[in-house]
């Protein structure tokens, strides 16, 4: 009877070890490309730009590529790495994988814990689908991955006050977001010198008046500040051209850090 | 005499600490600690999500108002699960929340201007990342619910935690149609 309970707590208990113990692959560094769809050259960006943002921030954007992650769903494939390999620092948990899998036409992006402010779900959607959605549906995988990975590595990099050599992103960013308020901030503009105009007119009214100014002043302020200037919507961005080469060479892959994930990030189907 | 009685005192407080330590005590109470300490991961997941519902609500309703039935019961398991007093009751409320609103998804569907709002996008996939977010501590605090009860269940644990009014704890089942999980096409 002990030995029955005992067989039954022990297939428990590999049942329990089981549910992850499909064929993880191997890291081979930053990149680990088993449906060989990378370039040489996107490959060696790819782990330049890794090994500047982890030398500055500690993050560490794990790339992989895989065939199929059948019979598992690729958001559970993914979890399974990001839970063995651990990209990003012990401390700040700022790790990235982005996973591919190019029969399924699948891809799935986590973020660690502390990648998640730099990188909320919803900006992680809008990557996917301005950048790696076009460039996968033409096939372009060295374009798709290359350009969602350096955007997220410069806003890693923004995130920690750094800035990292030959990525433009931030500009394509700027630029967008720029010309958006200008087209919004007009009214704006409109108002806030009828605002100062109001002011100046109101100048030397006596102290009774005074707080009812005030409130007026603040609404006025607060109906400016609400509707003319863009919030809550992220700038746009730019597909290819990162130009400028990183000048490989030097220093290894020194493993991945002990960073935590909880499931944040988005994937989907191309 | 009072020498001797201290002694006395002492060895039977080393052969308490012993006997505790030996029958798993310890052991059985930070398995304990662990099961709370995730719960209250899988609660913050939950409040997240309860956070986001409102605007996504509010987006959807600028599109398909006349889904009302839908818009109700999101609303109501929303608030059963601010309500929950139990872990069961939380589970329960959970997985409501949970089928309610992959039935609000699946009506976006119905409404190719729905579907293609940033805004809807945005939260869709905000709404996506947080059900994962849940599903992966939910499995974590399923994890140390399987290590405790086992321990408890075990011999010779199970003498002990009798006697100590250890109880075997919940597991968060979520039911298959309870899962969200949105299919994204980009």
């Amino acid at each position: 009877m002990r030995s029955a309970i005992a067989l039954v707590l022990l297939l428990l208990a590999a049942a329990a070890s089981l549910a992850y113990d499909f064929d993880l692959p191997k890291p081979t560094g930053y990149v680990t490309d088993q449906a060989g769809v990378l370039s040489g050259a996107t490959k060696q960006r790819l782990v330049d730009l890794n090994r500047e943002l982890e030398q500055k921030t500690g993050a560490q954007i794990a790339v992989v590529i895989v065939p199929t992650t059948k019979p598992e769903p690729p958001f559970d494939f993914a979890l399974a790495i990001a839970e063995a390999w651990k990209p990003g620092s012990t401390e700040k948990d700022n790790g990235v994988v982005f996973l591919v899998a190019t029969e399924d036409r699948q891809m799935q992006i986590l973020t660690g814990y502390g990648a998640e402010g730099p990188l909320p779900d919803g900006l992680v959607g809008e990557i996917r689908d301005r950048i790696i959605g076009p460039a996968f549906r033409r096939g372009d995988f060295d374009a798709g991955i290359l350009g969602a990975t350096t955007t997220m590595a410069s806003l890693l990099a923004k995130d920690a006050g750094v800035t990292l050599d030959g990525v433009p992103p931030p500009q394509l960013l700027k630029r967008r977001r720029s010309r958006r308020l200008f087209d919004s901030a007009f009214p704006s503009v409109l108002l806030l010198v009828l605002f100062l105009l109001m002011r100046l007119t109101r100048r030397g009214g006596g102290r009774r008046g005074r707080r009812g100014a005030d409130a007026y002043d603040a609404f006025l302020l607060g109906s400016l500040l609400g509707r003319g200037f863009p919030h809550g919507r992220h700038g746009g961005f730019g597909g290819g051209g990162f130009g400028g080469g990183f000048g490989g060479g030097g220093g290894g892959f020194g493993g991945f850090g002990g960073g935590g994930f909880g499931g944040g990030g988005a994937g989907g189907s191309w | 005499m009072k020498l001797q009685e201290m002694t006395r005192n002492v060895a039977t407080l080393v052969a308490l600490t012993m006997l505790a330590s030996g029958c798993g005590y310890n052991t059985m109470v930070a398995q304990r600690e662990a099961i709370d300490a995730q719960w209250a991961q899988v609660e913050n997941q939950l409040q997240r999500r309860n956070d986001l519902i409102p605007n996504l609500v509010e987006t959807t309703k600028g599109y398909a108002s006349q889904e009302k039935e839908i818009f109700t019961a999101v609303a109501e398991a929303r608030s059963k699960l601010i309500g929950a007093k139990t872990r069961g009751e939380t589970i329960e409320a959970s997985n409501q929340v949970s089928s309610a609103l992959s039935r609000l998804l699946a009506i976006s569907e119905n409404y190719p201007n729905l579907k293609s709002d940033t805004q809807f996008a945005r939260l869709s996939d905000e709404l996506a990342g947080t059900e994962n977010r849940i599903a992966t501590e939910r499995r974590r605090y399923n994890e140390e619910v399987k290590k405790y009860n086992t321990t408890i269940k075990g011999f010779p644990t199970m003498v002990f935690a009798g006697c100590f009014g250890f109880q075997p704890a919940d597991y968060f089942e979520a039911p298959n149609e309870a899962k969200v999980a949105p299919k994204v096409e980009f």
